[in-house]
């Protein structure tokens, strides 16, 4: 269980160095709803792994995968979810129209 | 001349630099502290918090029970009966006694192997031979004795008339804080006080000592019941209801006795007076109830909070000053209302399907009267002896979603089970996650790893 919550820590703080990178270095604008994604899909990780190994420790082996299926897929799902919102953005109802408009008086 | 301007090449933002390095880990451990002293050691979301949230208390006991309720006799349950001769229960008890823990018969599957029956027996030898197998009912016997008697010259224990530390509490406060103290020192998983309340005391119950059925008379006038739980281990219990299963119900009846016994001398001690009382002298379950530890559940069992269905109960009756408890609730009733699990992996079918009813399945032996699920109990300890039982069977409590290894992640579920519209899909989660499985030959095997 300490190991578990140490292996979870280091987890917590990679991500924290993670997510650092990612802000200096994508092409894309994230918005808020973005990184709430990226948070929100990273604590399920953290979740479906505690799950798991905590059902190893108590010596249910079903439990825990279908734990680590379970969690895991709700991980991935809103990964993607997120994935998609940040690349193709929020949509809005007003579209910028200035392509293409003539400067002429 | 041009200066030359000194330029520091780019760095890829993917490596980090001793003085990064250095930064991250400084503000990481000062993070750490800091988080660590605001939590003061505890956990950023307790499960254990936000349980004990879920869980309301209530002044009364909540269940209908009628104003004309009617006292119990032990000679009508299923041991009272078979101790009172009638033919048809007896035909059941030879049928169990002779089959019972018997790994003898060549049936060598996990958990009904010769070493299993032994553990079995082994397990149950003290409740039988110091007890008179107080586990069936048989009351005034070995440490359950209502005036044992005890070597003189230490102190005068054991005599509250001639007891040199009498009155040994200064208030009720004292002694509440005291006995529960005491009770979990013995062993006791939870404890909890309630008013002596003469509904739930039998009004005949069969007296080790007079080897008859008499009312119970213990020499004085208990005001209240210390009612305590005694923990049986998952690990045992999940291999119910083979013979391992019957070793850890064995188990917390020997421990019963212990903790009951030892809890009156100390009561006795302080120069009141108290009786250690266990499977006998009165209904166990809505004691408990009322002593603030735990619902009904659809098996007919107590369901704890901690532990679900997994535990024994003892009592101690005094009179000595105390405070009561108040019992409380935590969504077991709308959980079973909807789970049924106990009564589909029930051998013998002996748990209803149906909503709660006043009137139970057994003429002689169902306490009828109180809302609640009844069992019915010919049909459950006739299955005792079977083959594919031979033992204390104990299956209701192996399949009960709420008997639960101690985990946070069980109890962050137990939080939420309640929740209604969540109960039938917590039941289906519970056997798609693989728990509550019968006759589970990996845990008989793996019982004996440890």
């Amino acid at each position: 269980m300490a190991l578990m919550t140490f292996i979870l820590g280091l987890l917590v703080a990679g991500f924290g160095w993670v997510v650092n990178i990612l802000r200096k270095n994508t092409k894309y604008s994230i918005t808020w709803l973005g990184w709430a994604g990226i948070v929100l899909s990273f604590m399920v990780l953290l979740f479906a792994i505690a799950w798991s190994w905590s059902c190893l420790l108590e010596n249910s082996p079903r439990a825990a995968g279908v734990g680590l299926l379970m969690f895991g897929g709700i991980t991935v799902i809103i990964g993607a979810i997120t994935r998609i919102v940040i690349i193709r953005g929020i949509p809005t109802s007003k579209k910028n129209h200035t392509d293409g408009v003539s400067q002429s008086a | 001349m041009a200066k030359e301007e000194k330029s520091i090449p780019d760095e890829p933002a993917t490596k980090v630099n001793r003085r990064q390095f250095l930064k991250l880990g400084a503000s990481t451990g000062i993070a750490m502290a800091a988080a660590t002293a605001a939590l003061e050691g505890g956990a950023l979301v307790d499960p254990k918090q936000a349980y004990a949230g879920v869980i309301k208390t209530h002044d009364e006991i909540p269940y209908e029970i009628p104003a004309d309720h009617k006292r119990y006799n032990q000679r009508n349950h299923m041991f009272g009966r078979a101790r009172s001769g009638d033919p048809e229960v007896g035909k059941m008890a030879e049928h169990f006694l002779s089959h019972r823990f018997n790994g003898y018969d060549g049936v060598e599957s996990p958990g009904y192997t010769v070493l299993d029956g032994a553990a079995a027996r082994a397990s149950f030898a003290l409740d039988w031979y110091v007890n008179g197998e107080n586990g069936s009912g048989n009351s005034n016997t070995g440490l359950y004795a209502w005036r044992p008697k005890l070597i003189d010259f230490l102190f005068r224990w054991g005599d509250p008339d001639r007891n040199i530390h009498s009155p040994g509490v200064k208030s009720p406060e004292e002694g509440t804080m005291a006995v529960k103290r005491m009770a979990k020192y013995f062993g006791a998983h939870s404890v909890g006080i309630a008013p002596y309340d003469e509904r739930w005391i039998y009004t005949e119950t069969f007296n080790g000592e007079a080897q008859k059925f008499t009312p119970p008379d213990f020499g004085f006038e208990p005001k209240h019941a210390i009612v305590m739980t005694i923990p049986m281990e998952y690990k045992g219990m999940s291999c119910a209801p083979t013979f391992l299963g019957s070793a850890e119900v064995g188990r917390a009846y020997n421990m019963c006795g212990v903790v009951a016994f030892s809890l009156s001398i100390f009561i006795k001690d302080l120069g009141y007076h108290a009786v250690a009382i266990g499977s006998d002298t009165s209904i166990s379950i809505p004691q408990a109830i009322q002593a603030g530890l735990g619902e009904l559940g659809r098996m007919g069992l107590l369901v704890t909070p901690d532990l679900g269905p997994s535990v024994r109960i003892c009592k101690v009756f005094t009179d000595m000053p105390l405070n009561h408890d108040k019992p409380i609730s935590f969504g077991v009733t709308e959980f079973c209302n909807s789970c049924k699990k106990c009564a589909e992996l029930c051998p013998s079918q002996a748990i209803s399907y149906d909503a709660q009813t006043t009137v139970g399945p057994s003429k002689i032996s169902s306490a009828s009267g109180v809302k609640k699920w009844y069992i019915n109990p010919e049909k459950c300890w006739s299955c005792w002896g079977d083959d594919n039982v031979r033992s204390c069977c104990g299956a209701c409590i192996a399949a009960c979603p709420y008997t639960k290894p101690e985990g946070w992640h069980h109890t962050l579920v137990r939080s939420i089970t309640g929740t209604p519209g969540l109960s039938p899909i917590m039941k289906n989660m519970d056997d798609l996650f693989g728990y509550g499985k019968l006759y589970n030959e990996q845990a008989a095997t793996d019982w004996w790893k440890e």
